[in-house]
């Protein structure tokens, strides 16, 4: 792992305002060093014995990863026993690695996959009443996805789906959750025509297809004693869209 | 690791990812410009389906598990811990009928303004009533997104 550090990015300043940046060095005794800017020198924090002795009082990154009171003072800085038998909190970081830890867990690692989320989508998707007896697929209108990168494929793609219904009137005013990987995954619906008769299901199927699309696939199965129809289903969703890397 | 006012971003190789994170994304561990899913809430407990009589449907409906007191419908994802799987689309819960063979409940996870829970329904009709049952169930409650 490439760590960078900048020393032109240092602010000045006092503690209370500092910075904590972890150093690469390519000398492996100094590779759990620690930054610290105070002003305009910079200030050691750590080294080969892993032994810190300064009680942060209040540091915080303006955006990302924040290192507040919360991780207890002072801030340890572990070894090899890194979130195992130890109960300290801290950030370490490492010619290999980048982890947080807190209480002894470790909560954040470059060793772990970190899913995000890289789009949303919104939509609304209806379709229309099917006649009696009728065994087919829909699908909605494809949405283009605009990213998916080159050297990914959608083996790295998630999707979670939240469908907040307008039809079937069993469903509505409920957010009714999907979710899965990209392999089609479904909810079922049953639609009452008539005392005691269930005369269809509809299955719908969210997932990103090899070409980056989301799509939306209603798939009917009637299985009607009385030739009644299956109604609309009509829903607005919001899919996240995310990434293992 | 690199950060400024605007960023934090922990990455490896390639230092156009710093402004570019979506340009070379299998060598960024972690971008303040994305958006992860962070949760809101944990919650285990027992959900308790109903009985059904011999010969009648169960209408979908839902059961609330717990009130979740936010301002909005949340995501959902929930793990069947009775039976060692997650929720994920719709499960079928089979239950031996006896000699008269096998009935399913279709359930899946759902939430409402004021509850998260499951919904449920029989699309069969069962020819000998069958028991509640009970599934311990532990449910993620995620921060809304957007």
């Amino acid at each position: 792992m490439t760590l960078l550090i900048n020393p032109n990015t240092f602010e000045t300043g006092d503690f209370t305002s500092a910075k904590v940046y972890p150093r690469r060095t390519t000398d492996a005794s100094l590779d759990r060093f620690h930054v610290i800017q105070n002003g305009s020198s910079s200030i050691f924090l750590g080294g080969p014995d892993d032994n810190f002795s300064y009680t942060f009082k209040s540091l915080s990154w303006t955006k990302g990863i924040q290192i507040n009171e919360s991780f207890t003072s002072p801030l340890q800085e572990c070894t090899d026993e890194w979130g195992n038998a130890s109960s300290a909190s801290g950030f370490h970081a490492s010619n290999n690695n980048i982890e947080i830890s807190k209480g002894g867990n470790i909560v954040f690692s470059t060793d772990n996959s970190m899913p995000h989320i890289y789009a949303i989508r919104t939509g609304v998707v209806s379709f229309a009443e099917r006649s009696p007896d009728y065994l087919s697929v829909g699908e909605s209108p494809y949405e283009e996805i605009k990213v998916l990168h080159t050297g990914l494929s959608t083996a790295t793609t998630f999707i979670l789906v939240e469908a907040e219904y307008s039809a079937p009137t069993h469903l509505v005013g409920y957010k009714v959750n999907f979710n899965g990987t990209t392999n089609p995954y479904s909810i079922q619906q049953g639609f009452s025509q008539g005392f005691e008769l269930w005369v269809g299901h509809s299955l719908l199927d969210f997932y990103v297809d090899a070409a980056g699309r989301l799509i939306v696939k209603n798939r009917w199965f009637n299985e009607s004693q009385a030739g009644q129809q299956i109604p609309t289903i009509s829903f607005s969703y919001t899919a996240y869209l995310g990434l293992y890397n | 690791m690199y950060a400024d006012p605007d960023r934090t971003v922990i990455y490896q190789n390639n230092d156009a990812v710093i402004t570019n994170p979506m340009s070379d994304i299998g060598n960024v561990f972690f971008h303040s410009d994305f958006n992860y899913l962070s949760i809101q809430n944990k919650v285990t407990t027992n959900v308790t389906f109903p009985a059904t009589s011999a010969n009648t449907f169960n209408s979908w409906s839902f059961i609330g598990a717990f009130n979740h007191g936010l301002s909005y419908k949340p995501l959902v994802l929930c793990h069947i811990n009775t039976l060692g799987v997650p929720l994920n689309g719709t499960f079928v819960y089979s239950m031996d009928e006896g000699a008269t063979g096998t009935q399913f409940q279709q359930f899946y996870s759902a939430s409402n303004t004021t509850s998260v829970g499951i919904f449920y329904g029989r699309t069969s009709k069962p020819s000998a009533s069958l028991p509640s049952f009970t599934l311990n169930m532990t449910f993620f409650v995620f921060e809304r997104v957007i």
